[in-house]
C-alpha cells in the first residue's frame, strides 16, 4: 500500500511521475489528513522561501530603524532644535557604526562618489548638510538619508542635497526612494543631472523597471564620469 | 487596499522619511502600552523595532495588501511579542488591555487580528526551522534559495538524489515539529 505522506515533498516539488501525481491527487481528494499535511508543508515551504529572501534587506532596514529611533528620542526644545537634531543623529551614526562596518551596505561594486561639505545655505542647514556629509562619507547611509531629508524639506531647491539624498538611498539599497529623488535631479539642469541619471538607471534596474532604467541611462552625457558605465548598463538591459 | 498601505511601502522601500513618520505616530503609544504592562522603555523600543521588522518580512510577497489600519496591526503584533517576552521570563502577565488605546471598529480589529495571526504563523515557522539540526537547516535553506536543485546539491557536496531524500526527511521533521505546536494543530 502506498504511503502518500512520504510523497508530499515530491508532489510539491513536481517530482512525481504523471501516474504518481494522478494517484497522489486522487488520494488527496478523499483524505482530509493528507490535505492538511500537504497544505502545511506548502505553507512552510512558501514562508521559508519568502523570509529568506526578505532577510537580505533586513540589516539595512534595522539600520534605518535604529537611526530613526535615536533621532526621535532626542530631547526637543524650541531654543536650539537643529543643534539637538544634529547631536541626536550623530549619536545615531555612532550607534549604527558597527553595523555599517559589518559591510551590510556594500553595493556589489556600485561605488558611490564622495560627498563634499558645503557652506552656503544658513547655519542650521549647513550643520545638517555637513553632518550628513560626514555620515555619508563614512558609508552611514541611513543617518545621511535622515539628515538630508531634513535639508531638502527646508530647502526644496537644493540639487546637491537631493542628489546625495538619492545616493544615500542607493547606498541603503532603498531603490524606490532613490529613484524618486535621482530622477527629479536627472530631469533638471543642475551639474548633478548627468550623474544622477546613471544612479537613477541603476536604481530602476534593481526595481526591474528596464524601460525607465534605459531612459535614464540614455540621459548620461559623454562628459559624465559615469558615461561608460551607463553604456555598459544599456548593453545589459 | 487600506490607505495605511503607505506605511507598508515605507518599510518595503526602507524609506527613512516614511519610517520616521511611523515612529512619530506610533512609537510613544506602543511605549505607553509596554511600560504600563510591566515593561521598560528599552523593552518598548526593542518590541517596536522587531515588530516593524516582522511586518516588513511578512509584507515582502508581491501581492501583499493591507486592508486594516496599520496601527491596529502594529498594536497586535507588539502585544503578541510582549506577551511572549513576559511568558519566557516568567514575569507577571499583562493586565491592562492593549486594544483599549485605539478606537477602531470591531471589524477593523478582526481584520488586523487576521494579519497578526498570519504574521505569528510565519514567525513560528522560522522559529521551528531554527530548532532543526544544523544539517537539516542548511539543506532546507539552500533548497529554498531559488537556485536549481542540481546546483544546490553540487554546492553542498551531495548527490542530487541524496539531496532530495534529505530535503524530504528534513521537511517532514519540520512538519512534525509544527504538528506539536498549538498554531498548527
Amino acid at each position: 500500500m502506498e504511503n502518500y505522506f512520504d510523497q508530499i515533498q515530491d508532489y510539491l516539488d513536481g517530482q512525481l511521475s504523471a501516474d504518481g501525481q494522478a494517484a497522489f491527487e486522487q488520494e488527496l481528494r478523499g483524505n482530509a489528513e493528507l490535505q492538511k499535511q500537504t497544505a502545511i508543508r506548502r505553507e512552510m515551504q512558501d514562508v521559508i522561501a519568502k523570509r529568506l529572501k526578505a532577510e537580505q534587506a533586513v540589516p539595512a532596514l534595522r539600520s534605518t530603524l535604529k537611526a530613526v529611533a535615536a533621532a526621535q528620542n532626542k530631547p526637543t526644545t524650541r531654543v536650539i532644535p537643529f543643534r539637538r537634531i544634529v547631536i541626536g543623529l550623530a549619536a545615531a551614526a555612532a550607534l549604527i557604526f558597527a553595523v555599517v562596518m559589518s559591510g551590510v551596505f556594500s553595493n556589489n561594486g556600485m561605488e558611490l562618489p564622495a560627498m563634499e561639505a558645503t557652506i552656503s545655505r544658513g547655519v542650521n542647514s549647513d550643520s545638517l548638510f555637513n553632518a550628513a556629509s560626514k555620515a555619508y562619507n563614512d558609508k552611514d547611509y541611513a543617518a545621511s538619508a535622515l539628515l538630508l531629508e531634513q535639508v531638502v524639506t527646508a530647502d526644496t531647491q537644493s540639487a546637491a542635497a537631493r542628489y546625495y539624498l538619492g545616493l544615500s538611498y542607493v547606498g541603503n539599497k532603498a531603490w524606490g526612494p532613490a529613484v524618486t529623488h535621482l530622477a527629479r535631479i536627472s530631469s533638471g539642469t543642475s551639474v548633478y543631472a548627468g550623474d544622477a541619471a546613471y544612479f537613477a538607471a541603476l536604481s530602476y534596474e534593481n526595481l526591474n523597471e528596464k524601460t525607465a532604467a534605459r531612459e535614464q541611462a540614455l540621459k548620461v552625457p559623454q562628459v559624465s564620469p559615469y558615461y561608460k558605465k551607463a553604456q555598459k548598463l544599456l548593453g545589459s538591459l | 487596499m487600506h490607505q495605511d498601505q503607505r506605511y507598508i511601502t515605507f518599510l518595503q522601500q526602507n524609506d527613512a522619511r516614511g519610517i520616521a513618520e511611523i515612529y512619530r505616530l506610533y512609537a510613544d503609544k506602543i511605549k505607553r502600552l509596554i511600560v504600563t504592562n510591566s515593561g521598560s522603555e528599552e523593552d518598548a523600543a526593542d518590541i517596536f523595532q522587531e515588530s516593524l521588522v516582522d511586518i516588513y518580512r511578512m509584507s515582502t510577497e508581491s501581492d501583499f495588501v493591507l486592508t486594516c489600519p496599520f496601527e491596529a496591526f502594529l498594536v497586535l503584533v507588539c502585544k503578541r511579542k510582549w506577551l511572549n517576552v513576559l511568558k519566557k521570563n516568567g514575569r507577571s502577565p499583562v493586565t491592562k488591555s492593549f486594544d483599549d488605546v485605539s478606537s477602531f471598529k470591531q471589524e477593523e480589529w478582526d481584520s488586523a487580528g487576521e494579519y497578526a495571526r498570519r504574521e505569528e504563523r510565519e514567525t513560528t515557522i522560522m522559529e521551528l526551522l531554527e530548532q532543526l539540526g544544523d544539517k537539516c537547516r542548511e539543506i532546507i535553506k539552500a533548497c529554498m534559495s531559488g537556485d536549481h536543485q542540481e546546483k544546490v546539491a553540487e554546492s553542498l557536496g551531495l548527490t542530487y538524489a541524496y539531496l532530495r531524500k534529505k530535503k524530504s526527511e528534513c521537511m517532514a521533521g519540520l512538519a512534525a515539529l509544527a504538528r506539536q505546536h498549538p498554531l498548527f494543530k
